[in-house]
């Protein structure tokens, strides 16, 4: 159960910073 | 519900913190904007370094953030989260190659920029963390030299990528920025001095003695110790701790180990240890009056953080030890719930504390189903691996009210869930505890 928690936090954490990165990559790329 | 507070709160304060140079960029970029990959790939390099940094903190062994969680499943997260960073990390230069084929200039060694090397010897050390923290027994890496050069090249790699980011100065020039990397840098900064420094002068002045080292059945050793000088640590059943005998508590050199010893028994501890490895095999040889460093308890892997009308222990080989514990706690606690303890092993010889066992079943509720891999010859009892027949067989008719606790090797600590849930137990009740920290 912690196990499989923990991995889905990082999953998830993985994601996140990948999103934030498009979105920054976009907002302040596309200048 | 308190753990689940200061868990959900860790996990919160871990986002931000993981996230918290590309909020910053985002928030006050604070330079022109560049092309769209160059972009992207400097904010995963920055990312993956954030996480990088984070790590020293996730490893510090600090017990109030490790125990919402278990400090096995910490130091599990911590893996998970490394392999990440450093898919980030590589991605940054993979997409600038990819996309300016000019990048591969840099790399040449007569005009390679001094931030550039930084770069590729940052890349250098997380790839060598990777590789030999992966594949740290296929390599035939002891622990103890392994655990000194993945710290040191935990630093080296994070303080090199740094410098890498200093180096080409283009978010790194923003004073926002600057103050966020200052701020983590002096945070990573702290806890190495914490854990290397504060924390063995700690535990240096709470010393232990060993009183005597017992061999018990399956090549195992119980070393007893005894506080000395002060009134020792309080610890739930199941519990562990990191030892360290005769030396210094340097933080590196110290091994972890479950405490077999009842919570009741004021300040003294035994950890019972199978003679596996380098360190394990001389538990033997100590000789009482030895000094010992106790750095813990840690882990979560204890039902007084489970309270039901009854448990079920799962117990494969020498993962018996933290069940030991609890068995041991429950007899002293005088408890009359119902418990059933199924225990794998190879052969009837090889059981560790089998006398033990037959004695607490006078003392308890406590049925002990023996699952022998080799059985002897007339043996009657049940015989191979923990199957979900067997467990269908074998638990009481409240399996859905109970709670379950497994330990011993990984494998059998896959099977045992996989054939609780296809019985119908909840995850929620099952609690595991993997001894492979690293």
């Amino acid at each position: 159960m912690r196990i499989f928690i923990a991995n889905q936090i990082a999953a998830f954490t993985a994601m996140l910073v990948i999103l934030l990165a498009v979105i920054f990559a976009a907002v302040h790329g596309l200048y | 519900m308190r753990i689940i507070y200061f868990g959900a709160i860790w996990i919160a304060v871990f986002l931000l913190l993981a996230t918290a140079p590309l909020i910053v960029l985002l928030m006050a970029p604070g330079q022109p904007g560049r092309e769209f990959w160059r972009e992207f790939s400097v904010a995963l390099a920055f990312a993956g370094l954030s996480i990088a940094g984070l790590q020293f903190i996730i490893t510090a062994r600090l017990r109030y953030l490790t125990w919402p969680f278990g400090l096995d499943v910490v130091y599990h997260f911590h893996r998970r989260l490394m392999i990440i960073a450093v898919f980030l990390i590589l991605a940054h230069p993979t997409i600038l190659i990819i996309t300016d084929r000019t990048t591969l200039e840099l790399l040449h060694p007569a005009f390679s920029p001094w931030r550039t090397r930084f770069a590729v010897l940052a890349l250098g050390a997380f790839a060598f963390q990777i590789v030999t923290s992966v594949w740290r027994l296929n390599l035939g890496m002891r622990y103890e030299p392994w655990r000194i050069t993945h710290n040191i090249f935990a630093i080296l790699a994070v303080g090199l990528a740094v410098v890498h980011a200093i180096g080409v100065g283009h978010y790194m020039a923003t004073p926002t920025m600057r103050s966020l990397i200052l701020i983590l840098a002096i945070l990573w900064l702290g806890l190495i001095l914490y854990v290397r420094l504060a924390k063995p002068n700690i535990l240096k002045r709470r010393p232990y003695k060993v009183t005597k080292v017992v061999q018990e059945r399956g090549n195992a050793w119980s070393l007893y110790l005894e506080p000395d000088g002060h009134p020792g640590m309080r610890f739930h059943p199941g519990q562990f701790s990191w030892i360290t005998i005769g030396r210094w508590p340097d933080g590196i050199t110290g091994h972890p180990f479950s405490i077999t010893a009842s919570a009741l028994n004021s300040g003294r501890v035994s950890h019972t240890i199978k003679a596996l490895g380098d360190f394990t095999s001389q538990i033997k040889h100590i000789a009482p009056g030895t000094p010992a460093y106790l750095d813990g308890p840690h882990g979560s892997f204890s039902l007084d953080r489970h309270v039901a009308p009854g448990y079920v222990f799962i117990a494969g080989g020498i993962g018996i030890t933290p069940i030991m514990s609890m068995l041991r706690t429950l007899a002293d606690r005088c408890d009359s719930r119902q418990l059933l303890l199924i225990y794998g092993n190879k052969t009837w010889e090889g059981v560790t504390f089998r006398e033990e066992l037959e004695d607490l079943k006078g003392k308890l509720n406590l049925e002990v189903v023996h699952l022998l891999e080799e059985p002897p010859p007339g043996w009657e009892g049940e015989s191979g691996f923990i199957t979900p027949q067997l467990l269908s067989c074998r638990l009481p008719e409240n399996r859905m009210e109970i709670e379950y606790f497994i330990c011993g090797p990984p494998i059998m600590i896959d099977v045992a869930e996989k054939s609780l849930l296809a019985l119908g137990i909840s995850m929620e009740r099952m609690h595991s505890e993997r001894f492979q920290l690293v």
